[in-house]
């Protein structure tokens, strides 16, 4: 099973990158804030990515991460970059993990950023789980 | 300068409270119950829920710059050993695996205050700008 994530455009907004820095524990960085390198993570919350996972999920399976891989293609992103995300989560043949393949890319100019690779094993949790593709705060 | 099988010393960070997850999930979006809902995790056979996977990889930024290890990343992965409960402790240790022309690789292993394997990991670093500082 395979879902398609179709591009869509994202930024790196400061007040959200300051948001993660914080949450990392990242010491406060004056006017421009350091974009932490698993800053893209945040996007698998993205609802066209959710949507993509949820649509390869039963009501009572739930994700968890195992592995992942961020690779760059330039330097460290940067705050207030628009970006466009496109992808795709397969559900392995064993139906035991999804692997979720997010690719970044400039919006300007169509330039490779960066590439994010995620395998998620799946357990059977409480029906109804959190995967609401509404639900992203 | 940097030599293949250079350790760089153990750094530390936690214990990594509820607070915290809770602060991590609103930022990261990542609102999974299985990291907050203890009544989840423990149908699912853990003491307690657990800590974002990728919350702990986010550490590795961190523990570089303990390191003072400073460059642009050209790779970062990392694989969840075992599961790590609010309330752990992480214990984050690195050392240079490899030096390539382009590149230097850091191979770090996490554990929690059991001393259980919890991630093991890596970093590459463009060459042309890694340093210790």
């Amino acid at each position: 099973m395979q879902q398609r994530i179709d591009p869509v455009e994202v930024h790196v907004r400061r007040e959200e990158v300051a948001f993660f820095a914080a949450a990392l524990g990242c010491p406060d960085s004056a006017a421009e804030p350091k974009v932490p390198w698993t800053y893209p993570a945040h996007w698998l919350a993205h609802p066209t990515v959710r949507q993509a996972l949820v649509s390869l999920l039963n009501e009572d399976e739930l994700p968890v991460h195992e592995a992942q891989q961020f690779i760059y293609a330039g330097d460290r992103l940067t705050v207030e970059t628009s970006l466009v995300m496109r992808g795709e989560a397969r559900r392995d043949a064993s139906g035991q993990a999804v692997r979720i393949v997010i690719n970044l890319r400039f919006e300007k100019d169509n330039v490779q950023v960066a590439e994010l690779t995620c395998r998620l094993v799946v357990v059977r949790g409480r029906a109804g789980g959190h995967h609401d593709a509404d639900s992203r705060p | 300068m940097l030599t293949v099988g250079h350790k760089f010393p153990e750094t530390r960070f936690g214990p990594v409270s509820s607070r915290h997850v809770t602060a991590y999930a609103s930022a990261s979006g990542d609102d999974n119950p299985i990291h907050s809902d203890m009544d989840m995790a423990r149908s699912l056979g853990f003491a307690a829920p657990l800590i974002h996977g990728l919350f702990v990889m986010g550490f590795i930024e961190s523990a570089c710059q303990a390191w003072q290890l400073c460059g642009e990343v050209a790779e970062i992965e990392s694989r969840f050993v075992s599961p790590v409960t609010h309330g752990a402790e992480l214990r984050f240790r690195g050392r240079v695996a490899a030096i390539e022309p382009d590149r230097i690789r850091i191979r770090i292993t996490v554990y929690d205050d059991r001393d259980v394997l919890c991630l093991v990991g890596s970093i590459a670093l463009r060459a042309d700008s890694a340093a210790v500082t």
